[in-house]
């Protein structure tokens, strides 16, 4: 076994296996299950870890080299107007293609879905134009965020309540696990090219903009469409009783997702095909490493979204339904928030992020502290979501507040945390979030009698919040032990030592 | 220009380079804070593939962290020793590190060096069998593998990968002719100074100046090393 392979089978062990326990034990001590569930859970987990692990490794070899020279090669032209267009039609494409979004517009009845999507998919390419633009004229981020997430909150009081959950949801549901990866190293790409003390934290932003746009998107449209109640999205549970009916449920499932994931990755492997015939960037070794990236990132995700959808929906669903019953109703909310610390590590993009804040900070953040960080904030998310569930307690009472402290976190702490903080918050929300935490709380919903378009709905959106609060918290702690080693450092010059500034010529010493 | 003539003084310090698996970093900086090591750097870089197949397939190179830091001799070599053991250096995908002599510096860094370094004995030296050199090749982006294919069959058994950018203008890339790219990366590959020319001539043949990869080479001697095997 290669380094390189046990490295990555250890990653995805270590994101999958703690929240298959933890599932597991709750299924065991507080809510039985039946075992037609349970096998269903146990296969999608195992399908998870082999999929986590191709998708990471398919990350790496296809999306981060292809990301870093598209923006390598933008920050190159000089002209401005190309490079908006092609930003543009970049970033809607690639949400167009996004299957989450497909999954939303279908949950949004009121709207037709193709209005939905052209409007989303127009929101996150202005935006990503926009962000672009930023990086390329310095522009910095702390006050953009500040006008856009402005914006947003003033917007969110004209806007219909139930459209409000929605609109929010939309923000975290774009930034998919073929995005993040591609738009990430998009950031690395455009800010390379730099040598300025600005352009480490420069590269980072983009995911944060790009969010901002759907959520803005959904907005409009909420004030010119009447709302309509959704149809609950709990699918019907089918019933599993042998092994058959559990290998048919995954290989029903599969064609399914493999044309998802195959038109979602499109737009960027055309792009690939287009840029490498425009700038022939990459050697005949590179171009069949990123073929071969793509093909790991295609079947990593095909088997990530069967196992989480076939295998952890159901679950969710059951899970919430029984805990939200009378005498454990409480328990919603421990229950939840173990669940949520443990499911980060899960989501397949977030290892991507992480692996590029370590090297983009040449380590001063390392993966772990971003790992503890955003699970500390989930946790607190999805105790939020259900608390909420529980004592109904409209999702305005609970963003507003958050995105404020978040903005005001954000004159505080260094602008490269501020980056990273916002990016992060796209990042986390991603499938793990919207196939078992939504369904979560949706069957936690149904069972506490509550309304699930404006309360099961909004999970999403919290657990795209919390995580700006904690990444910028942790920035203030490092801007306090910084300090601490400077004091440390200077301490280490002597009184009577040489500190005059000069240049000493050397000369072995005899030996 | 200012009449002032640049201070002598008689020291042997060196620049430690160490690499390592990511994950050890930490360690190595608990190390290197012990040792005193007064200003320590941290570069991100890449492992170069052992087999082609497994490059292919991504199976291969792993990250590397680089550390850079400056000691005195004495220092640098009983640090080697203690990397050596805490991180087992020499046992496979563990990591490398030698030590260049340096010729000068600002006064305050060669100070702080050579204060620490007076604190350590002079008994534990690092025994080297042969001459090792530090061979860099650096070559247009993408190209870092086609380096260690030149260089193993001459003698390299390994390198690490550096990505950078060519600074300075458009000028200079027309002088050194048509195809040089901004993005560009270093090969550094650790070798016997017996096989040093050898690497080096294949590189050039293979990746040079006349080649689509517009390398160039350079060689350094090496103090000590720690964790090369060298067959």
């Amino acid at each position: 076994m290669t380094p390189k392979l046990r490295e990555k089978t250890r990653e995805s062990l270590c994101a999958v296996l703690p929240i298959t326990l933890i599932v597991l034990a709750i299924s065991v001590l507080i809510v039985p299950m039946e075992l037609g569930p349970v096998a269903l859970f146990l296969v999608g987990a195992a399908m998870l870890v082999v999929g986590m692990g191709l998708f990471q490794l398919g990350a790496e070899m296809a999306m981060t080299p292809l990301g870093e020279g598209v923006g390598a090669q933008l920050e190159r032209t000089r002209s401005v107007v190309p490079v908006l267009l092609i930003a543009f039609a970049m970033g809607a494409l690639i949400t167009i293609a996004e299957p989450d979004l497909q999954v939303l517009s279908e949950q949004v009845p009121a709207i037709p879905n193709r209005v939905l999507i052209f409007s989303v998919a127009a929101g996150v390419g202005v935006f990503l134009a926009l962000a672009v633009l930023r990086i390329l004229k310095r522009w910095p981020l702390p006050q953009m965020l500040m006008a856009l997430y402005g914006a947003m909150i003033v917007l969110s009081f004209l806007v219909p309540k139930s459209f409000l959950a929605v609109a929010f949801d939309a923000g975290g549901v774009t930034t998919g696990p073929i995005t993040v990866p591609f738009i990430m190293a998009l950031g690395v790409g455009l800010a390379s090219g730099r040598s300025d003390r600005n352009a480490a934290s420069d590269s980072f932003g983009l995911i944060a903009l790009s969010s901002v746009g759907p959520v803005l998107a959904v907005m409009l449209l909420g004030c010119f469409f009447r709302p309509q109640d959704a149809q609950s999205g709990s699918a019907s549970m089918q019933q599993v009783l042998t092994t058959r009916d559990v290998a048919q449920a995954f290989v029903s499932g599969l064609p399914q997702f493999a044309k998802e994931v195959m038109l979602s990755l499109l737009p960027i492997a055309a792009m690939f095909a287009a840029f490498q015939l425009l700038t022939h960037r990459y050697s005949r070794r590179q171009r069949l490493r990123v073929m071969i990236g793509f093909g790991y990132t295609c079947l990593g995700l095909v088997l990530f979204l069967c196992g989480v959808n076939v295998g952890f929906g159901p679950v969710g669903t059951l899970l919430g339904r029984s805990i939200a019953q009378e005498p454990t109703r409480w328990l919603l909310v421990p229950l939840g928030m173990l669940i949520g610390f443990f499911i980060v590590k899960a989501e397949p993009a977030i290892q991507v992020l992480n692996h590029q804040i370590q090297s983009v900070t040449n380590g001063a953040m390392s993966a772990r502290a971003m790992n503890l960080c955003l699970s500390v904030g989930v946790c607190i998310s999805v105790g939020l979501a259900m608390l909420r569930l529980i004592l109904h307690i409209p999702i305005a009472a609970i963003l507003i507040p958050g995105y404020l402290i978040a903005l005001a976190l954000s004159r505080l702490v260094p602008p490269l945390f501020v980056g990273i903080a916002f990016d992060s918050g796209g990042v986390a929300s991603g499938p793990m979030t919207t196939a078992f935490l939504l369904p979560l709380s949706i069957g936690a919903c149904e069972t506490l009698g509550g309304h699930v378009m404006t309360e099961a709905f909004g999970v999403v959106a919290l657990v795209a919040l919390t995580p700006i609060v904690a990444v910028q918290l942790m920035g203030l702690l490092y801007q306090v032990r910084l300090e601490q080693r400077l004091r440390h450092a200077r301490a280490l010059v002597r009184p009577g030592m040489d500190v005059r500034d000069v240049i000493v010529e050397l000369e072995e010493e005899a030996a | 220009m200012s009449e002032k003539v640049n201070e002598k003084r008689r020291a042997s310090i060196r620049l430690l380079v160490l690499t390592v698996a990511p994950r050890l970093a930490e360690k190595v900086s608990a190390l290197m804070e012990r040792a005193g090591a007064p200003v320590r750097m941290r570069l991100a870089g890449r492992g170069t593939a052992s087999r082609e197949m497994m490059d292919m397939l991504g199976l291969d190179s792993g990250e590397k962290t680089l550390l850079l830091t400056v000691l005195h001799k004495h220092a640098a070599d009983a640090l080697l020793v203690r990397l050596r053991r805490g991180l087992k250096l020499g046992t496979a995908n563990s990591g490398v590190a030698c030590t260049v002599a340096l010729s000068g510096g600002s006064a305050r860094l060669i100070s702080l060096a050579q204060e620490m370094g007076s604190a350590q004995e002079t008994g534990r030296k690092v025994m080297m069998e042969y001459g090792v050199s530090l061979v860099i090749a650096i070559v247009n982006q993408g190209f870092s593998e086609e380096v260690m294919a030149a260089a193993r069959p001459a003698g390299a058994t390994g390198g690490t990968v550096i990505s950078g950018r060519r600074a300075g203008g458009e000028e200079t890339l027309q002088l050194w002719g048509f195809g040089v790219q901004r993005e560009r990366e270093a090969v550094l590959i650790l070798c016997r100074t017996e096989e040093k020319a050898a690497i080096m001539e294949a590189v050039r043949a293979a990746c040079g100046l006349e080649s689509e990869a517009k390398g160039v080479l350079l060689s350094l001697p090496v103090d000590s090393v720690a964790g090369l095997e060298l067959g």
